[in-house]
């Protein structure tokens, strides 16, 4: 009889699917690996106000970009605190077919530079099941000045194409504490293949700070930082110094900021920003950005 | 000896009955028809689990694998109206009302009585479907509709010509005995 009922239990007892009804026993029954899971949306886009952010485009993304900058502030009332006169303007064109890289094209009107980039996400910060905590992002362009008659010491100072190339190449180390905030480290070089005077570096090593504060689901308060570490000229410039609000709406975001940097491109305002936050040397200015999906009908298996 | 052979199997044959599917061949999708816009996205990755014996269902659901046509339309599901992160499943915990017997193949209406919990907000539903049993699988089909607001998903003014009010889902799984 004793045997019966041992033998009895322990069939009972190894059956749980015989006991295990209830609908969280059943959950409890799926044995998945866990599934590595991507973060996402770290800052709502590529671009903070200047410094390129960790993101790149979803798939089949066409990102169509306009980046305004007016003049200074410190131009008075008379100039309508920079409004009137000495704008700055880029309008590009970014591009991403698969999942990591993306490429860009791009035209700004000071200093008539056209850019061309690629970003690639090499690493996503993983949500669960993955032990990945930062994303790390490469960045690598070149930048074309199309400016005629530029006189130095009574010569022309562009007597080739590689005299109007510049590069500049990032490695973005970024993280997602919250739905509400993020932080980015950038690390930057910059190189103009001809620079002014010969006293003068070709080189400028940056690192940057990144960061957004989400305050409601589609705004954010963003900061950006640009500590140069090598002195390359006599002249006086300055880090690069930005504070922004960002606005989502459906497939635009809209950014308006305060920036002292009046250059678009990585070599103008990492290296170049040649006014200062201290005598109200900052222009206000917009980044508009308009992503279309070029995918076709979503068609299934 | 004898005697404790015969209760073994009986055991056995007991746990025989107490079948327990879970459904690896899934497909979930929903689809918002609105003015301005339609937006449609797939999840193939749920595996509800079901309880023969008793007829206790659950489905979870994970957000973040439905795929969409824009990615963008993807983060903004996540990221602004199903807040992922916080709530990173839609859940279904319900019970068949009907007596089916899963062992004979046939086609059965059914109705499913439980809470489906979406954005943090539990809502008790009763979901009528359709259990197809062949050879063993039994097929659950069944087409639903899930009211937006009633789950705490806010959809400013700018927006509420391009999702809308009501979401139809349609939920197919193909359910295996748990080996």
């Amino acid at each position: 009889m004793k045997k019966i009922i041992v033998s009895l239990s322990l069939i009972i007892s190894n059956s749980s699917t015989f006991f295990a009804q209830s609908p969280d026993d059943l959950l409890n029954m799926v044995e998945e690996k866990p599934k590595k899971e991507f973060i996402n949306a770290t800052f709502k886009t590529t671009r903070l106000i200047n410094f390129h952010t960790v993101e790149v485009l979803g798939k089949r993304s066409l990102d169509f970009r306009i980046s305004h900058r007016f003049g200074d502030f410190n131009s008075g009332a008379y100039n309508a605190w920079g409004v009137d006169g000495g704008a700055n303007i880029r309008l590009a064109l970014e591009y991403n077919h698969g999942t990591r890289l993306m490429f860009g094209i791009g035209r700004t009107s000071g200093r008539k530079i056209a850019d061309g980039f690629l970003k690639y996400r090499l690493l996503k910060q993983t949500t669960k099941g993955g032990g990945m905590p930062v994303s790390v992002t490469l960045f690598t362009s070149v930048y074309h000045t199309f400016q005629q008659n530029v006189i130095i010491d009574g010569e022309n100072k562009y007597q080739s194409i590689p005299d109007r190339l510049s590069y500049c190449h990032q490695i973005m180390i970024g993280r997602k504490f919250n739905s509400r905030f993020s932080f980015q480290l950038t690390g930057a070089m910059v190189h103009v293949n001809l620079v002014d005077k010969i006293s003068d570096k070709n080189d400028c090593f940056v690192i940057g700070g990144v960061t957004r504060f989400k305050f409601t689901k589609r705004q954010a308060i963003t900061l950006e930082y640009g500590y140069r570490l090598n002195k390359y000229s006599k002249e006086k410039y300055y880090d690069s110094f930005g504070i922004g609000y960002d606005l989502e709406t459906g497939g635009h975001v809209f950014q308006i900021h305060l920036t002292n940097s009046f250059g678009l491109t990585e070599d103008q305002y990492f290296m170049y920003t040649n006014t200062t936050w201290e005598n109200w040397g900052v222009r206000l200015g917009f980044n508009i950005s308009r992503v279309f999906s070029l995918q076709g009908k979503h068609k299934e298996e | 000896m004898k005697k404790v052979l015969a209760v073994t199997l009986l055991g056995l044959g007991l746990t025989g009955f107490s079948q327990v599917y879970i459904g690896k061949k899934s497909k979930i999708t929903f689809f918002s028809e609105a003015k301005m816009e339609n937006i449609d996205a797939t999840n193939t990755v749920a595996q509800p689990v079901f309880s023969a014996a008793n007829g206790v269902f659950v489905a979870q659901v994970q957000h973040s694998a439905f795929v969409f046509k824009s990615p963008l339309m993807q983060e903004h599901y996540n990221e602004n109206y199903m807040e992922s992160e916080k709530f990173p499943f839609a859940t279904f915990k319900g019970k068949v009302k009907e007596t089916v017997d899963y062992t004979k193949d046939g086609v059965y209406n059914v109705n499913m009585e439980g809470t489906l919990d979406i954005h943090g907000v539990s809502l008790p539903r009763t979901i009528s479907g359709t259990i197809t049993v062949k050879s063993g699988t039994i097929i659950l089909d069944s087409k639903f509709d899930v009211k937006v607001s009633e789950h705490n998903i806010k959809v400013p003014t700018l927006y509420v010509e391009k999702i809308a009010e009501i979401i139809k889902v349609t939920f197919h799984t193909e359910m295996e005995p748990k080996k």
